[in-house]
């Protein structure tokens, strides 16, 4: 009997530890279940509830310090592409030289403190590519602190100064890629208004600007610059010079119009010319000097009296460069050689 | 076959329901028109502004039979309206007069 008995009270016990899990877990599903319902629900009425509190809060700043007053309207919903610009170095909270959206717009008294279902006046400055804002009011709120980069001193006077150009007709600041700052889309921007050059680089000897190795900053410094057609340093050959310097020298014997300036032969953004020439040789050269043999007349085949020298005429398959190899300067001390002056820039 | 007839053209017409019910609403424009007529430079999808959010519109009129009506008088005449600042300026009115694309933008803001 007492086996029997040890044997009930075993099973019990076995039965309610067995069914205790079991109990267990039924109602933690039905809890779960429970919580999903809640969760469904909070779901569904969150938004409603969340935009309720959030209306009664103040606006916050989104990206810049004090956006608050721009982006209580102007938020992700009516225009995400603003808040670019967070993205941006002028976006960057930690600098406390970056500005907020009234340094470069303007306090906007009139555009943020409008009341009525007509359309808000504009803002005081306006950066579109249809605004009122004149360029000079424009490039100002720019200025405010770029005026003083080693790059942008020669601003005033510059030749885009004093067409009304303005920072944003090529920079976009709401954007976390400006186009005209990136070599590989640098051209595009500047080719909008620059049509001849954009011809230019499609010819088939051009500087590889096409191909995103060269692009038009690494010339032109188009903020202003002390030298000609906005180049990077003081003259043409200078800014040359800061890839070809093989060109440079100093040699013995100079080619003046290498030294003057290079576009005297070449033209820089391209041509059907090999080597960026603004005609094939002999033309090229023909520009300033004539032609072997026969002062001021080329091409004129040598007559049966025509001296010993004559063999010159024959220009080499009218290839000057076959023999003027040293085009831009040769140090050619002349090798004793009477029959050729030292500046015929040969090897 | 009969019963299977029946099922077949249950489900048919079913379908072609769904599909008419989903094409009545046309989001792309709706959100067009709204943003052509700035209403999210005071309304959002599910975030107050200086307007209610489109969400909390659609379930206040849920299962309101004038829902559309009031709505579209709402963005047509143009009434006073109390912001939730707590002041009151005029409700914008819209700049079409074109019932189809009121219509639509209307269905829009309630199915949310």
């Amino acid at each position: 009997m007492k086996l029997l008995t040890k044997i009930f009270v075993s099973c019990a016990a076995l039965g309610a530890l067995m069914s205790a899990p079991a109990a267990s877990a039924a109602d933690l599903g039905n809890r779960n279940m429970g919580r999903e319902i809640a969760k469904m629900y909070l779901a569904s009425a969150a938004p409603a509830a969340q935009a309720g509190e959030a209306g009664k809060a103040d606006a916050k700043d989104i990206v810049l310090r004090g956006d608050a007053k721009c982006t209580a309207c102007h938020d992700d919903a009516d225009s995400p592409q603003l808040l670019s610009i967070g993205k941006t170095r002028h976006g960057v909270n930690a600098d406390g030289r970056t500005p907020g959206c009234t340094s470069c717009h303007g306090d906007s008294v009139a555009h943020t403190g409008h009341k009525g279902s007509s359309k808000p006046p504009k803002p005081d400055r306006v950066f579109g590519k249809n605004t009122a804002t004149p360029a000079a009011e424009r490039n100002q709120a720019c200025l405010s602190c770029h005026a003083g980069d080693s790059k942008r001193h020669l601003w005033a006077g510059s030749a885009h100064e004093a067409r009304d150009v303005a920072c944003t007709s090529c920079h976009q600041v709401h954007t976390a890629h400006d186009k005209v700052r990136d070599k590989q889309t640098q051209p595009e921007v500047c080719f909008s208004c620059h049509k001849e050059q954009r011809a230019q680089v499609n010819k088939p000897s051009h500087h590889p600007v096409l191909e995103g190795k060269v692009s038009c900053s690494d010339c032109h410094n188009v903020h202003g610059s002390a030298g000609p057609k906005l180049m990077k340093r003081d003259s043409v050959v200078e800014t040359c010079y800061t890839c070809h310097m093989e060109k440079r020298g100093p040699f013995v014997h100079n080619h003046r119009p290498v030294s003057d300036d290079c576009s005297n032969c070449h033209m820089p953004h391209g041509t059907t010319a090999d080597n960026l020439l603004k005609a094939r040789p002999p033309l090229v050269c023909y520009q300033c000097h004539s032609g072997h043999g026969t002062p001021g007349v080329a091409g004129i085949a040598p007559a049966i009296t025509t001296s010993a020298k004559a063999n010159t005429f024959i220009e080499q398959g009218r290839g000057c460069l076959n023999c003027h190899t040293e085009i831009h300067g040769s140090n050619n001390p002349d090798g004793g050689q009477k029959l050729l002056p030292p500046a015929f820039f040969l090897r | 076959m009969k019963k299977q007839i029946i099922a077949t053209l249950t489900l048919v017409l079913l379908t072609g329901f769904v599909s008419v019910a989903h094409a009545e609403i046309d989001e792309a424009a709706a959100k067009k028109l709204a943003k052509s007529n700035d209403c999210f430079k005071c309304h959002a999808v599910d975030k107050t502004k200086k307007g209610p959010a489109y969400k909390k519109i659609a379930i206040k009129y849920k299962g309101k039979a004038d829902a559309e009506a009031a709505l579209i008088k709402q963005i047509t005449t143009g009434p006073k309206v109390k912001l939730e600042d707590g002041t009151e300026e005029d409700h914008k009115i819209i700049e079409t007069k074109d019932k189809a694309e009121l219509k639509n933008l209307v269905g829009w803001i309630l199915s949310l």
